[in-house]
Order: structure tokens, then sequence, then C-alpha cells
């Protein structure tokens, strides 16, 4: 009995030592839900963080009174990531907690410097920083794409990124792509990451190049993929190219193609599959995807359907290869035909990416009925 | 108090302790981690293999050559309790990144220290039986955190199979040979109580140990893309743990295997090392072992340059601690016939 009341009382000491005596209070706590960094006009690295604002004015507004914004914003620079990351701290009157950001939002001038691939592995290491935050690559500045988006739907700014993102991934809009992912290709042996492209749309109105017209009470916008070579931004894809991209990545559960006035569902058989052959002298890269047609009421020309998506395939593959970024996982693949890792690397395969010929294969299969 | 173990014990407490302590050098401890280390993990056991059959046959302290067994537990002990203070740092450096406030080191170590403390006074079978349920329930719990990261694993992740080459498999093979001899000292001091009976096989026991080791490894491998820069520590356990993808509230079966593992580990090396201290001088209480080892385990991770110290001693620790041991096998295969162990 004795022991057992010995035995007890170490357990009981235990969480009174490690951490729990110094608690951290949620109202001491500033939780970033979205980190916007741009290139300010100086030269240093203008970091902005929105953060739930905390008492009677946030709780107000949290249930969808419009006198005000539920969240702060604010806003810092310095020359370094850990620098502005101090500058945060003192800027905000709470301790700044990183562990529960949803998104972190960078600039397209950003992300295409030299410096950016650096930039990037500090944010993923930095310590807490939850690294399955999505990331998003803007078209202009990061701070106005932030300040654009407010709570639309639900009461809460992070489960509308949640909510909203994940609803755009699954069509296909968007790619599924989250920090860490991005860092780990980044500095990977294989193909290149992507991110989310986003932008700040002013018109309420907005009509893309496919004649969609959309109403939508938000200003931010995130429709198709940002591209990425050795790190660095290099080109941004649009919707129909982002679907075929998710399609040949295997994220897609269904392809909405517009053809001839109409839109017609799609869904991969099964994932792409993906061939590299090496020759002496050439590399030629196989693609091959099967799709069935999800309603049986299509009475159109197959064979034509079939060459219009081929050819958007054959379209995206010879852009992607003429800007060098590999976001298929042709890499993956082609890796497979070496021993080891010195080999593959010596091998250069950017460059014979970009040189490569590539054979693609789509099969149209008619619906099923149940 | 004398601490002892069965060798039913044993058994699993070293399996325990072998799988985990090749997982956290391969995939963790030991730089960057590249696409051979499952390989290196198999190929590290096949030296280990006779050096087991080696300590099985040998005791400590009635062997005929009495200087041989005092210079292999003298160089036992110190293996294994400076291994149980590289894991207490790794326990330090992991808590620290999980704990959100800046606490201090000396709070992070000391509850570690406290239970691996009081497992030790606990006695040898209470921490080899303990290591018999993990084994059984750690399965369970990696199927959870499979199914959950089932999504995210990319077999093709593990080309080129050879990561960077045969040269850097086999320096990996030469450390993951090393980790063994910490994790299997406690063999070294075991009873064998039932010398008539089925006796259970160690080499299969530590080949099978190996073979969990890189079968782990693949998954790890599969979760993250082999890489040309070397992740920081953090990061390399922050993939680890969650793959850098896994929500919040999924990462809990992880870090609770890889806590609870670390435990298992941590006490047996401690307890091998206090058994070899008390066979080194007997006069000593079992209790005042436990807190001598305990207390170097805790104070060393503090110490400048340990890590690196160790680090360079790795590749060696094999060679060194197998010499002895196929010494002491051979001159008790001589005097004895290799029937009876030196302390039967």
């Amino acid at each position: 009995m004795r022991k057992l009341m010995a035995a007890a009382l170490i357990a009981m000491l235990c969480p009174l030592l490690c951490g729990c005596q110094d608690t951290g209070e949620v109202e001491n706590q500033a939780y970033v839900l979205v980190l916007a960094l741009d290139r300010s006009g100086d030269g240093a690295l203008a970091l902005t963080a929105r953060v739930p604002r905390i008492g009677k004015g946030g709780e107000k507004d949290g249930k969808g009174d419009s006198g005000g914004s539920s969240y702060l914003t604010f806003s810092v620079s310095a020359a370094s990531w850990s620098g502005a990351l101090d500058e945060l701290q003192w800027a905000t009157p709470r301790r700044i907690n990183l562990s529960h950001i949803e998104m972190i939002v960078v600039s397209r001038d950003l992300a295409a410097e030299p410096s950016f691939p650096a930039l990037m592995n500090a944010i993923a290491q930095t310590p807490h920083l939850y690294a399955n935050a999505r990331f998003v690559v803007c078209r202009d500045s990061a701070r106005a794409f932030l300040e654009a988006g407010d709570t639309v739907i639900g009461t809460r700014l992070s489960a509308e990124i949640q909510a909203m993102l994940s609803q755009y991934a699954s069509q296909g809009f968007i790619p599924d792509a989250c920090l860490a992912d991005a860092c780990y290709c980044a500095n990977g042996i294989y193909g290149d990451p992507v991110a989310i492209w986003g932008y700040v749309e002013e018109e309420v109105t907005e009509s893309g190049p496919s004649q969609r017209v959309m109403e939508s009470p938000m200003g931010q916008r995130f429709r198709g993929a940002a591209l990425f070579q050795d790190g660095r931004f290099v080109k941004a894809l649009d919707v129909d190219e982002t679907r075929l991209l998710n399609l040949i990545c295997g994220q897609t559960a269904t392809l909405s193609w517009a053809w001839r006035g109409d839109t017609i569902e799609l869904m991969p058989v099964t994932p792409a599959r993906k061939k590299v052959d090496i020759d002496a002298d050439s590399v030629t890269l196989n693609l091959s995807v099967a799709l069935r047609l999800t309603a049986s009421a299509f009475r159109g020309d197959t064979v034509a359907l079939v060459a219009s998506v081929k050819n958007s395939i054959a379209e995206l593959t010879a852009s992607c290869q003429r800007s060098g970024c590999d976001p298929f996982g042709f890499a993956e693949s082609a890796a497979g035909h070496f021993a080891t890792v010195p080999g593959w690397l010596a091998f250069g395969w950017h460059e014979r990416y970009r040189r490569a010929r590539i054979n693609v294969d789509v099969t149209l299969s008619a619906a099923t009925n149940p | 108090m004398k601490l002892s173990i069965s060798r039913d014990a044993a058994l699993p407490a070293a399996f325990v302790a072998a799988v985990t302590r090749i997982f956290i050098d391969l995939a963790l401890d030991g730089g960057p981690v590249h696409n051979g280390v499952w390989i290196a993990a198999l190929l590290g056991a096949l030296p280990v293999l006779p050096y087991l059959v080696c300590l099985d046959m040998v005791g400590v302290g009635k062997c005929r050559y009495a200087t041989v067994g005092r210079l292999l537990a003298g160089l036992l002990l110190a293996a294994t309790a400076l291994d149980g203070a590289r894991i207490v740092s790794v326990v330090l450096r992991a808590s620290g990144f999980l704990v959100l406030d800046p606490v201090s080191p000396f709070m992070l170590v000391l509850p570690v220290v406290l239970a691996a403390l009081w497992c030790t006074c606990r006695n040898g079978d209470a921490i080899g039986y303990a290591a018999m349920l993990w084994r059984r329930a750690f399965p369970a719990l990696m199927l959870v955190v499979m199914i959950l990261q089932w999504r995210h694993y990319r077999p093709q992740w593990l080309r080129p199979w050879l990561g960077n080459g045969w040269g850097e498999i086999a320096g990996e093979a030469i450390r993951t040979a090393g980790c063994y001899v910490p994790a299997t000292s406690v063999l070294l001091i075991c009873r064998h109580d039932d010398e008539t009976g089925k006796r259970p096989f160690t080499v299969a026991w530590i080949a099978l140990a190996s073979a969990v080791a890189s079968l782990l490894l693949v998954f790890r491998l599969m979760m993250t893309p082999s890489g040309t820069n070397d992740m920081a520590w953090i990061t390399r356990l922050d993939a680890l743990l969650t793959n850098g993808r896994a929500p919040l509230y999924l990462q809990l079966p992880m870090i609770v295997a890889f806590f609870v593992g670390l435990m298992h580990l941590l006490a047996c090396e401690c307890f091998a090392a206090a058994a070899l201290l008390q066979r080194l001088i007997p006069r000593l209480n079992g209790r005042v072992c436990a807190g001598i080892v305990i207390l170097i385990c805790a104070v060393l991770p503090f110490v400048r340059s340990f890590r690196s110290m160790l680090d360079r001693a790795m590749p060696w620790l094999f060679i060194a601690a197998a010499l002895p041991v196929a010494l002491a096998a051979l001159s008790q295969f001589h005097f004895n016939g290799g029937k009876r162990s030196c302390e039967s």
C-alpha cells in the first residue's frame, strides 16, 4: 500500500513538473490564423498576421454583426524571417502562437526570388508552427489578399478557411497543397512543389477565360495552382489546367470538362499511370489516363471529346516542360531507373525533362448503369 | 536489494529496446535519412547475431577469467549508461519541441528520469513484462497510425533503393550494430532459471527485432521524399511524429508510440547499467546503483560536446564490445564446454 501511494504521488507530480507549472491561458495567446508575406519597397520582409480578437467586440462580431471585424491584423517588417517574428512579438499585445495557422500567403514577387527556398525552409522549421497550413501564392500583395478576406460563413475564420479550401480542393479548382508538402518537395530529389494560386478580385462579377460568370461577396479568389522550380515560383495555372494537374496527380475524384458549350462530368477509372523510358540520349514520358462518363445520357462524339482532353493534357505538359517544372511526378517514376541518389542527381533530370518526348494516352469508357 | 531479471523477461525488454534504439538512430538521431537505411538496419543485425550467441554463453561474476568478465561488464556498463544519457537527451529535445511554452530543460528531464528510477527500482522482471505488454500493444497502435497515414504513404519515395550507395549503407550498418550493444546488454545479466526447459532462441528474437525496425523505417521513408538538403533535427522529428501533414488530433497515436517506446528503452538500459554496476561492486545496494546510473543519465545530456563524442564512438562500439564478449565466450566454451553460463 505504501509503495502504491508513493507511485501515485510520483505520477501526480509528473504533470506538475513538465510545462503545466506555467500554464498558458487562451486569453494570453495570440493565435495566428493567417500569415501573409511580402517584400516591402525597402527590401525588407513584410509580415502580416491575422489573429482573433478576444473580448466583447469579438463575441459580438463573431455572431455576424457587421460593426467590425472579429480579427486583428498586425503588420511588421524586418530583414529576415526570424527578425520579423521577433517584431511581431513586440507588435502583438499577447503571446504569438503559430500552432493553429490555417493559411500562409506569399506574394508572387517574393515567391519568385532566389532567396525564397531558404525562406520557406526557415518558415517550415519554425518551432511550434503548424506545417499542415495551406500554402497560397497570390498574384499581388499578400497583405491586400489577407485583408480582402473575412468571415462569410459560420463564425470562425479558421473554420471557413478549412471548409472553403477543402471544398475547392475536392472540386479540383486548387491543388491540395500544404506548407510541409511544398517544403519536402522543394528539398527533395524528385518533382517540384505546387501551391494554391490566389488573387483579389475587385469586381463582384467575374468573367473567366472559360466564360464562367460568378458573383460572390468574397474578395479573395482561390483559383488555380502556382508552380515552382528549384523552390521558386515560375508560373501559375488556371482552373482548367489545375483540374488536369489534379487528375494526373490522382488528387481528384471527378473532372468537369467544358466542351462545346456543355459541361461533362468525367471520372478517373484508375489513377493516371506515369512511366518514364530512359534511353542513352533521350527520355520519353508516357502518361495514360483512363476516364469514365458519369452520366449515361451523353450522346455526343466521344472520339472528339477524348481528343479534346488529350490535347489539353499535351498542352499542359508541354507548357510545364518549357518552364522546367515537373509537378506531375514523372521524376518519381524516372528515379526508379537508378540504384543510388548520386546516380540519379548526376542524371540531371530537369534538363532532360525539358527535352523529353511525351506520349499521352486517354481512354474513355461509357457510364455503367447501376 | 539485488537487481535481477529472468531470461523470459529480458528477451522482450531487449527486443523492444533494440527496435526502438535502431529506429531512433536511423530515422532521427543519425543525420539525414536516406533511402538505404532500411537495408542498413537489416545488415547491421548480421554481425550482431554471433555476438548474441556468445553473450548468451557468458556471465559476469564467476567467469574463469575474472578480468575478462569485469572488463566486459565495465565496458557494457559504460556503453549502456552513456546510451541511456543519449536517450534522455532525445527525450529532452523532443519534449522541448512539443511543449508550447518555454520550460527549463531540468523540468523537462525530471519526470522521465524519475519514471526511469522508479522502473529500475521495481526490478528487472517488471521492466521485462511491461515490454512484453508493449510488444503486443505497439502493433495495434501502429496499425491505427498506418490507417490514418495511408493516403500519404508514397512507395515511389523508396527509390533509388540504395540511397547514397553501399558505402553509406555499410557505415549505417556498423552504427546499427553498435546500437545493439546497449540495447541487448540486459541479456548478459539475466537469470537462467530453467536450463532444462524450452529456452527462447535469442538470435531469432533479435533477428525479428531488426526486421521490425527495418519495416518501420520503410514506412518512415514513404512519408517524406528523400532530400538533398539535410533537414534539421526538429524537422525530422516533425516528419516522424506528424508527417508534417497530420491534423493535430491525429498526431496523438504517433506521439504515444514514440514516447512510450523511448520510456521502455530508457528503463531497459538504466536497469541493465545499474545491474552491471552491482555485478562489478556487489556490496552496493540495487537502489543506490539505480540512483547512480540515473544521475549519470540525467546530467550527461547537459554536458557540452557529449553528443558529438558519442557520435564519434558509435561506429567503434560494436567492435569494442564484441572482442571481450568473444574472448569470454571462448574461455567459457573451453572450460565449461559451453553448456553452462558463468553464473549458473
